[in-house]
């Protein structure tokens, strides 16, 4: 698949803003902040959010209906994402605007948000998640990424005790992710021959093409990385996300937002490699009728 | 769409016309809104395409509306190339065509040559250039296809292509031979997709496996050039497995008759004819000498005949001779051809099979020419079509020729089941025009141009023994010319040879580009100047097109065209018809829209232009102009007492068929019938034409012929054997020395076949190099179309596997291909489905820089290429330095196909196709960017 | 709702038959032809006369070769694509404006361009690249089955069909029913074993595809007496032979 950056960078900002969102409201919740925290890192967590949303937008090619992506929550991830970070920022803003103007903790409202800042990263991993179209996505570790993503970002920041566990439980997920890619890829179901009807594996090849020029569907859904610059990029991403983070959370002394802060700028960095990797290593199979055996 | 979406009505108005994009000229439905085409589709009611429409057709609004449109009379201000030019009003334009033209009509008329490449209509231009008085007129048939055409009409008086079609509703196997996306393409699609649903069987013999070759249920993949030895070799496994039809030979056939064969006989080669030049057949019953059209001859096939001194072999005996020769075993011609023997044997067998085993008839009493009755119409359902991929060599000729004797042995020519022809076929060659070349001042050509010769006496020789045209037609270098030779006019026009010329006129032919072999050499002698007088010497051009092809650039004058929807045309029986086996038909275009811009249709310029020269046909007795226009004079010229450009709705009463008085509101009447005329042939007189009276009769009635016209097969083309005996010739045919071996080597008036490859050259350029029409476009007609560039914006040379694998290619290679001539750079591609010595790529595809609209950089002009820049018009020299034409020593049909290469990976960073022309600068637009 | 209808009266759809399509791209320019025609002006083009032009297109023809392993040969094959009108249609559900639906009455998926907001996800779902972007108008487009043609009582009855299938030359394209057994669709798909494109991703697709017949092998030989080597005179001779029976 094409990796948009609007797209890879709505992912990776979202889930970040939401991790935040999650681990505010749970650490409000059992007061081990201060109110003051809980207002500015709600703030941090929802303009992150915002940002990667908006992001988002700069994909659609008709703004316009933008806002109609609120209906189709009954059957659609994307409008239950659209719906479910609605409903979270909202309990932001409520919990926020109490906690600041009426100076009244509400932890209810909090540990809500923070429930529902976890299901939008779930309805937003499951948007890629439900597509047969796309066998390496179509797996539980789809959703188990994005949500450890998220968790661990958050945690990086405001509960580093805890991120060490999370950046294992990541790696774990990371390595297990790239090897469900990397098999799906070899023993896919789909290939040219049921691409086209035949039921047996036929050795099939495209002579020639259905037009020389590019179009849509090769622009957004057919791309192409070399084994060695993905390798490459894998290891950098494990790199950034997970070895220097561990490593600078476990010589840490300073008990500092600011260095918390950098230290999650540099995980994002890895995660945006990964995440770079999970749209430009995932075949679609509409590749198949472009490319041949 | 809208969830309430309601359709609404798609137009105001439905205008019925025909499609110009190929030579299929289907019937089509034109929507139009406010002098706007909005939308075009097939029309269901026309007998040729019955509502389909192809790629082509389908984009007609982009081919109508194409940013490439010529806007005005143009002269050019720069020099010839540069593509500068400035806009000049009609009437300057014509002033200037009648100054150059005038004194030309008065005092040297052959100093005009005037050629047309893909136009239809060229029953008018050719009556036009004959009332000029030149004998320099064809149309492009020369480079295209003639060697069909008259091998076709000199055996079968027919041919393939839009001349005659397989019977698809009764054929049960056919054999394609050489066909790619070509004439006569949506009915055979529809044939095709017919044939398949039946049941039937389809054979295809094609170097490569595209398009209808990839349905076929057998893929012959043959070495280009050597379809003419597989298909002796058939005849001769036929022969042998005595599957012949001996009837259909005896009575249908030259078979039976005598043939010379002494030596020292004055008559040698020739038929045995009595004194009123009847040729005699030996009696099977009484042994006794008749003539074929005797009412009661029952003509023998092997009996032989002597006559004092003189013998007499029968030609089916010389046949026999021939092909029984081991040399076609299919075991000898195997390698050659690149078919196993037992591949060619079983093809045979099942040939044999279908046309002996499960023949047809249909229950219909009809008459032969001799008056003999007979009961029915025997069908061996057998059907063979052939296209360009047997034309374009320069063993085309005697391959087409080969291709009908198979089909006559099988008996399966105008049966039920086998080739049909559609009307105004059957023509034997003897019913056309000979060429005439007797020019002189201020007169007229003593009679149209093209023709088809009966012996050396009809060759074009003046009587100082120069040769009377400018492109050598029917010379001894090709006698049997019958199309002319276009692709030899520049060249001939720039060397001066056989004479100087002064205004070079040509309508509708790329001649600057793909329609040439070398382009570069062909745009050099457009360009060169003399260096005594600084004049081109090609002294002036003019040309007329709709569109900023490549060639534009390099005229003069240039006289603007509409699009095919703005004009009046017609489809007519004495041009290239249209029709069916069962069904006459013509047809007619219109203008179903008003151009909005300064152009005019360049039939209309020309009869503008006859009048302005005060020629006869065109004018009154007062002077003035006797047609008002092309549409007038459809409707009002008479060719012959009667019969018309349109054979429908004539008479005053505008029911008259075939014959009748002109009706000025005929083109009315076409409109309203749907754009079309069509009439059934009765039932008795739809099959065995040649020899059907009930045929002959109805042909007549209709105007197709002014006598009825039967006649036999043959097989033996004696003017072909008159052409081999040179030696009791006047001095002024004689042909010279050089000429002497070939014509009496490849002159044989029994079909034969020859390699087209110097032997000594195979080893430097193994492959055969090839091209090949892509469905979607047509020439070079497809790049300016916004929808078909984006499927061909750009071609590859398609390699077969062995040649992939011997050079390393991997995807994205480039490949250097040079030929003795020259050497281009290209992009590669691979594809298994072909003959393993050939390369292959889809025609016309790649442009030139500032042409047709194109921004400057497009993948046409950078990435895209022509094979025509590796052919040369001249072969290499001779140790005697004499340089041959590339091309059929018979007819002179280009042989594009004989191309031999070789090839070599090469580093191309650049990614640029060689060789590169520079950028043409265009006097319209670019089009534009984003078009909703 | 982009939820999938429950029941539908007919499944109408497409079948092509590979075994006659010869690439002739009749369908994909009078497809885009249609959709760009008339006042339904709906398909865009993009560096229309420059490089890189990107045209919006609803139905592409792709060219295959397969390798017969028996005969050591390969057997070049034409590939019309256009959307399959599945039953379970994974761009429908995936909508999230509720653009992308299926009619109950005749299961064609449509797109309502006035709620597409073009964010491509539908696209994405499609296995077989039935969907792309018009560059200019930002909205969604695909094969509608004419709609615009089969419901236009304007049409004579024998055009309402889609533009493909009249303009294909072969008839490698008919239009049905498969929801009624005796169309000739659903009666041809039988007979020929009509199948389904990628069945494994479980679309169920309406479209389906008539694959390339088995080609026959005429290396073998009809049976046949051994015919004797004939020379010249012997041929002659059993010609005159037969000339006197017949």
């Amino acid at each position: 698949m094409h990796p948009a950056p609007s797209i890879i960078l709505f992912t990776i900002l979202s889930g970040f803003g939401f991790g935040v969102i999650t681990w505010i409201g749970i650490l409000q919740y059992f007061s081990m902040v201060s109110s003051l925290e809980v207002i500015s890192f709600s703030i941090l967590g929802g303009f992150f959010a915002v940002i990667g949303l908006i992001s988002s937008t700069f994909h659609l090619a008709n703004k316009k209906n933008a806002i109609k992506s609120f209906s189709q929550w009954r059957s659609s991830w994307l409008s239950r994402e659209a719906v479910a970070s609605v409903i979270c920022l909202s309990l932001v803003f409520i919990n926020v605007s109490f906690v600041f103007f009426e100076k009244y903790s509400l932890s209810l409202v909090g540990i809500t948000a923070s429930i529902f800042s976890f299901i939008t990263v779930f309805t937003t991993s499951m948007i890629y998640a439900q597509l047969r179209s796309i066998p390496a996505w179509n797996t539980m570790l789809t959703p188990l990424i994005f949500l450890s993503a998220s968790i661990l970002g958050g945690a990086i920041l405001l509960k580093q005790d805890y991120a060490l566990y999370g950046l294992v439980f990541f790696s774990v997920i990371q390595l297990l992710f790239w090897v469900y890619s990397d098999s799906s890829e070899k023993n896919m179901k789909t290939n040219l021959s049921t691409a086209l009807g035949f039921n047996e594996n036929n050795s099939i090849r495209s002579f020639d093409k259905a037009h020389t020029n590019q179009n849509y569907l090769l622009n957004e859904m057919v791309y192409k990385v070399g084994r060695k610059h993905s390798k490459r990029i894998r290891y950098i991403s494990f790199l950034f996300a997970v070895l220097i983070p561990s490593g600078l959370i476990l010589l840490n002394n300073h008990d500092s937002y600011l260095v918390a802060f950098i230290f999650s700028f540099l995980h994002l960095l890895g995660l945006y490699f990964s995440r770079w990797l999970f749209f430009a290593e995932a075949v679609h199979v509409v590749s198949f009728y472009y490319e041949g055996n | 769409m809208n969830k309430n979406f309601k359709p609404e009505k798609t137009s105001q108005s439905v205008a019925k016309t025909t499609c110009y994009m190929c030579a299929c000229r289907c019937g089509i439905d034109v929507h139009v809104k406010n002098n706007e085409v909005i939308h075009i589709e097939g029309n269901r009611d026309h007998p040729v395409n019955k509502g389909v429409l192809c790629a082509k057709g389908s984009s007609g609004i982009f081919q109508h509306k194409a940013a490439s449109r010529l806007q005005k009379p143009l002269l050019r201000e720069g020099e010839r190339g540069e593509g500068k030019f400035k806009e000049i009003s009609w009437e300057k334009a014509l002033e200037i065509a009648v100054k150059w033209l005038k004194p030309l009509r008065k005092k040297s008329p052959e100093k005009l040559v005037f050629f047309t490449g893909r136009d239809q209509s060229q029953s008018f231009t050719g009556w036009w250039a004959q009332q000029f008085g030149t004998p320099n007129y064809a149309a492009h048939g020369g480079f295209c296809s003639v060697n069909m055409a008259a091998a076709g009409i000199y055996t079968i008086g027919g041919s393939f292509w839009e001349f005659g079609t397989p019977d698809w509703d009764q054929t049960k196997l056919l054999v394609l031979l050489g066909v790619a996306e070509d004439h006569d393409s949506n009915p055979i699609k529809i044939g095709l997709g017919k044939l398949k649903n039946r049941g039937g069987k389809i054979v295809a013999v094609n170097p490569v496996r595209t398009g209808y070759n990839a349905i076929a249920d057998q893929w012959l993949g043959i070495k280009p050039g050597t379809d003419g030895l597989l298909i002796l070799s058939l005849v001769h496994v036929l022969l042998q497995r005595k599957k012949i039809d001996l009837e259909y030979l005896q009575f249908f056939t030259n078979a039976p008759f005598l043939v010379s064969v002494s030596e020292s006989s004055d008559d040698n080669g020739m038929f045995l004819r009595d004194k009123d030049g009847v040729p005699l057949v030996v009696d099977q019953k009484t042994s006794k000498l008749k003539q074929f059209t005797d009412k009661t001859v029952i003509p023998a096939l092997t009996k032989a005949h002597k006559i004092g001194e003189k013998s007499y072999t029968s030609v089916f005996s010389l046949m026999i001779e021939k092909y029984l020769d081991e040399k076609y075993a299919p075991s000898n011609v195997a390698d050659e051809c690149g078919i196993p023997a037992t591949t060619i044997n079983g093809l045979a067998d099942q040939i044999a099979d279908v046309a002996f085993n499960q023949s047809i008839s249909i229950n219909q009493t009809w008459t032969d020419f001799r008056g003999k009755k007979r009961d029915r119409f025997v069908g061996r359902p057998v059907s063979f079509h052939a296209m360009r991929g047997i034309s374009a060599h320069s063993n085309g000729f005697q391959t087409c020729r080969a291709i009908h004797i198979l089909q006559i042995i099988l008996g399966t020519i105008d049966v039920p089941g086998g080739f049909r022809y559609k009307p105004p076929y059957p023509k034997p060659s003897s019913a056309h025009p000979k060429p005439h070349f007797n020019f002189g001042k201020d007169r007229p050509l003593d009679g149209p141009h093209l023709g088809y010769i009966a012996g050396p006496e009809d060759l074009g020789y003046r009587e100082d023994g120069s040769m009377a045209r400018i492109d050598k037609a029917y010379t001894w270098e090709n006698p049997m010319s019958a199309h002319g030779l276009m692709h030899t006019v520049i060249s001939n026009c720039y060397n001066g040879d056989p004479y100087k010329i002064d205004t070079l006129f040509m309508y509708m032919a790329n001649m600057a580009w793909n329609s040439s072999m070398n382009t570069e050499e062909t745009i050099k002698k457009l360009t060169e100047k003399n260096s005594d007088t600084g004049d081109y010497v090609i002294p002036r051009i003019i040309y007329s097109d709709s569109y900023y092809s490549e060639t534009v650039a390099y005229a003069d004058l240039i006289l603007p065209d509409t699009t095919y929807l703005e004009r009046h045309d017609c489809i007519s029986l004495l041009d290239r018809p249209i029709g069916e086996p069962d069904m006459v038909c013509d047809a007619i275009r219109w203008p179903v829209v008003q151009p909005d811009r300064d152009v005019r249709g360049f039939q209309d310029v020309l009869l503008d232009l006859g009048v302005k020269l005060q020629l006869p046909g065109m004018i009154q007795e007062n002077g003035e102009a006797l047609y008002g226009s092309y549409a007038d004079y459809i409707q009002q010229h008479e060719r012959r007492p009667g019969v018309g450009p349109l054979a429908g709705f004539r008479g005053e009463d505008q029911k008259s068929s075939g014959r009748g008085a002109p009706n000025d509101n005929q083109i009315e009447c076409y409109k309203e019938n749907g754009g079309f005329w069509s009439e059934e042939i009765p039932l008795e007189a739809q099959y065995y034409k040649p020899w059907n009276k009930s045929y002959q009769q109805w042909a007549v009635k209709m105007g197709l012929y002014d006598a009825e016209q039967p006649f036999v097969f043959q097989i033996y083309l004696e003017p072909l054997a008159k052409l081999q005996k040179t030696r009791d010739l006047p001095k002024h045919l004689k042909p010279k020395k050089e000429l002497e071996k070939r014509i009496s080597e490849k002159m044989d008036p029994l079909p034969i076949w020859w390699s087209n490859v110097d032997p000594e050259k195979a080893k430097s350029f193994p492959y055969s190099a090839i091209t090949q029409r892509p469905a979607a476009m047509y020439h070079s007609w497809g790049s300016q179309n916004i929808w078909l560039r984006q499927i061909h914006g750009s071609n590859k040379l398609f390699v077969s596997e062995d040649i992939w694998a011997k050079h390393s290619f991997t995807d994205g290679d480039w490949a250097k291909v040079t030929s003795e001539t020259s050497s281009i750079t290209v992009p590669v591609a691979l594809m298994r489905g072909q003959n393993k010595d050939t390369i292959w790529t889809w025609n016309a595809i790649g442009k030139r820089s500032g042409t047709w609209g194109l921004a400057n950089d497009v993948d046409e002009a950078k990435k895209g290429f022509l094979l025509n820049h590796l052919i040369s018009d001249l072969l290499p020299e001779k140790p005697d330095g004499y340089r041959w034409s590339n091309s059929d020593p018979i007819t002179g049909q280009a042989a594009w196909y004989d191309l031999m290469v070789r090839i070599e990976k090469v580093d191309n960073k650049k990614e640029l196709s060689l060789p590169q022309f520079p950028i043409i600068k265009s006097p319209i637009a670019t089009g534009k960017k984003q078009v909703k | 709702m982009t939820d999938l209808p429950k029941c539908e009266n007919k499944k109408l759809g497409l079948l092509i038959d590979l075994d006659i399509c010869v690439g002739c791209h009749a369908c994909v320019v009078s497809c885009k032809e249609w959709n760009s025609s008339g006042d339904t002006k709906q398909l865009s083009d993009v560096n229309a006369h420059q490089k890189e032009p990107i045209g919006t297109f609803l139905n592409h023809v792709h060219s295959y070769e397969k390798e017969n392993m028996d005969k050591n040969e390969s057997e070049p094959f034409y590939f019309p694509k256009s959307c399959l009108h599945c039953e379970d249609a994974p761009c429908v559900t995936v909508c999230p404006t509720g653009a992308s639906y299926k009619r109950p009455e005749d299961g064609i998926v449509l797109v309502n361009e006035d709620d597409c907001m073009g964010c491509g996800l539908c696209a994405w779902a499609c296995p077989y690249g039935a969907r792309e972007l018009d560059l200019l108008s930002g909205v969604m487009k695909k094969c509608t089955l004419c709609v615009d043609r089969i419901d236009n009582q304007d049409l004579p009855e024998e055009d309402r069909v889609p533009a493909c299938v009249k303009s294909c030359p072969t008839g490698a394209r008919s239009f049905g029913d498969f929801n009624d057994p005796n169309s000739k669709v659903s009666k041809i798909s039988r007979d020929r074993s009509g199948v389904d494109l990628m069945p494994e991703m479980k679309t169920k697709p309406v479209n389906k595809y008539l694959l390339p017949r088995i080609k026959s092998n005429f290396d073998k030989e009809l049976d046949r007496k051994e015919s004797s080597e004939l020379n010249v005179s012997g041929f002659l001779s059993w010609v005159d032979k037969a000339l006197d029976k017949l």
